[in-house]
């Protein structure tokens, strides 16, 4: 009798072992538990200062208000002053989710490769997943065409910026033009509203921008060209665009990929529901009404990763013997 | 000894959390009706059940219907989280369920947010008071003309009984048009919206005289609904896993599209993108 009520408990425990067990892994794997809020504890994103200023910080306090509200985490934001701040916090594992140029997000891929993707761009109402990069001179000065520009200086925004500085070197060399010796001197501004601001003073004959919402055919309304002129620091009409080049692929949200998928995926499927589920916040965060989220890969960025690499491999030929590669 | 039989019993009865429970994905079949683990392989679903499964770590299970009003009442009734649905069959549940996503032609314009602008003077304050109005294009494009009409056609308005078009050919006529009297509204897409209201100067408003008095989307013949209860969590995994689909998961995407041939992606969508006011 004894033996046999061993024997039933121990059975019984076996049975509570394989149930515990098949509980133990539907909660491991389900992905609606909180465990994965435990992990991530905070959603952390990132932003670079040198974008479009306070259009871009008041974009990303929308986006801070949405997913703390989606997700019930603390939500910050880190901002960087730089693009290369913000590709090394994501590449140091400092931020989950940041807004890079293609180009940063080529330079992030370079150095971390699967451990960040692409994830979300926006789309303009007409169906548009691209934008412009132009060089912008001074009304008052003689220059119409880039031509005009041979020996003249300019103002490049950031070496990891797509429009300010990769896409325009780029196609001027495919249209026949070295920019390393057809201008006189070339600088990096900082940042477009620095670039602008630099036009503005004369500090340079011309400078590479950004122009978005729009194509050259029917004009921009975004970029800081445009936002300082909203912000009456700058007259759109004390300027001229000379040159546009494009469309590049728009700005991609990344992800580090290393954070649980549950949060990788509620995040994505939460921003690119932002605009059907929430249009005035959508609207707050300065982004055109219309316009939504589509889902992307690093196949879209290829042909900047592309040009990146020449672009690295051009300045290593053309440095002087001797000096060191930065 | 009982007692601790009892406790055991009572371990082993323990529920299987909410959240280990399949995730039910309703779909139109002739081939099965009801919930079956063996309905993937059946109607060539396995690579996207394979995925969901992955992505989602929870089990999945396809459901098959006759019909999208089937699924939509099985989905009102808490017998499946996601189905796919119609106007017709989605209107008589729409208090339990909503539109989540929608497929994205390959072709064509797509969803385009327009608005519909009238002079603050006109006193016409709403779309259902544009009956007899003469409305001004920008362009006759499908962007600039024929997704605009839609979208105010879903929200009540019946193009026949507008006044006489007016095609303007440029954005400046267009709106200098409204402004002289010669239409009552200018109906525009966003992108052209934005390029009119947003002004380039501080405090510039350029639409201050006029009012908008509709903005929305062309509604929606088809859409993958689920429950209005449904955890945000869910929803959002799977919008995202959907969106990324022809991406992500090529194969689970073909199945997913299989009846709506020409499909580019899938798109997040408003709860009431199957909604036409009448």
């Amino acid at each position: 009798m004894v033996f046999r009520v061993r024997a039933t408990v121990a059975t019984l425990v076996a049975l509570i072992s394989v149930s515990l067990a098949g509980c133990d892994r539907a909660t491991t794997g389900s992905t609606n538990a909180n465990d994965w809020r435990a992990e991530v504890k905070q959603v952390r994103m990132g932003i670079a200062g040198g974008e479009e200023g306070s259009v871009t910080l008041g974009t990303w306090k929308q986006y801070q208000i949405y997913l703390q509200s989606i997700t019930g985490l603390p939500t910050k934001l880190y901002q960087a002053s730089d693009y290369n701040g913000i590709i090394q916090a994501m590449a140091s594992g400092q931020v989950d989710v940041g807004q890079l140029g293609a180009a940063a997000y080529a330079s992030l891929d370079a150095q971390v490769g699967p451990k960040a993707a692409p994830i979300l761009i926006q789309r303009s109402p007409e169906g548009a997943t691209g934008y412009y990069s132009g060089i912008l001179v001074r009304a008052d000065s003689p220059y119409r065409n880039i031509e005009d520009l041979r020996g003249k200086t300019i103002g490049y925004v950031d070496f990891n910026s797509t429009s300010g500085y990769l896409y325009p070197r780029w196609k001027l060399r495919d249209q026949g033009i070295d920019p390393d010796s057809f201008f006189s001197k070339s600088a990096i501004t900082g940042g477009h509203t620095q670039g602008v601001l630099a036009l503005a003073n004369r500090q340079f004959d011309a400078v590479a921008f950004v122009a978005s919402g729009g194509t050259p055919d029917t004009g921009f309304t975004s970029g800081a060209y445009y936002e300082l002129s909203r912000r009456g620091l700058i007259k759109l009409e004390d300027f001229r665009i000379i040159w546009t080049a494009g469309p590049i692929p728009n700005s991609p949200l990344t992800m580090r990929t290393g954070t649980p998928q549950p949060f990788q995926d509620i995040v994505r499927g939460a921003l690119a529901a932002m605009p059907y589920d929430d249009p005035k916040a959508w609207v707050d965060a300065g982004l055109n009404p219309g316009s939504t989220y589509v889902a992307v890969d690093r196949n879209a960025y290829l042909g900047i990763i592309d040009i990146r690499k020449q672009e690295i491999a051009q300045r290593r030929a053309s440095r002087p013997a001797g000096e060191k590669a930065k | 000894m009982i007692r601790f039989l009892a406790l055991i019993f009572a371990l082993i009865a323990l529920p299987v959390t909410a959240n280990g429970a399949p995730v039910r994905i309703g779909i139109v079949t002739d081939k099965a009706t009801g919930c079956d683990d063996g309905l993937a392989k059946k109607v060539g679903g396995a690579a996207f059940v394979k995925h969901l499964q992955k992505r989602l770590n929870r089990p999945i299970t396809l459901c098959g219907f006759a019909n999208n009003t089937a699924a939509m009442q099985a989905l009102a009734a808490g017998q499946v989280e996601l189905a796919p649905s119609d106007q017709a069959s989605y209107l008589p549940v729409r208090d339990k369920v909503r539109a989540t996503l929608t497929a994205r032609s390959a072709k064509g314009a797509g969803r385009v947010m327009a608005m519909a602008m009238v002079t603050k003077a006109s006193g016409r304050t709403a779309p259902n008071l544009l009956s007899g109005a003469k409305p001004i294009f920008v362009s006759q494009g499908e962007v600039t003309h024929d997704a605009p009409l839609a979208g105010l056609r879903a929200a009540g308005v019946d193009p026949s009984k507008l006044g006489r078009e007016i095609v303007a050919g440029d954005l400046v006529r267009a709106v200098s048009d409204l402004r002289a009297g010669k239409g009552d509204v200018l109906i525009v897409d966003a992108s052209h919206y934005q390029r009119l209201c947003r002004g380039d100067k501080p405090n510039e408003k350029p639409c201050s005289d006029l009012k908008e008095i509709w903005r929305g989307r062309p509604s929606v013949s088809q859409a993958l609904a689920v429950r209005r209860d449904m955890p945000k969590d869910l929803r959002y995994q799977l919008i995202s896993l959907y969106i990324a689909m022809h991406l992500e998961a090529p194969d689970a995407f073909r199945f997913a599209t299989q009846t709506t041939p020409g499909v580019a992606s899938f798109d997040p969508t408003e709860a009431e993108a199957l909604v036409e006011i009448r």
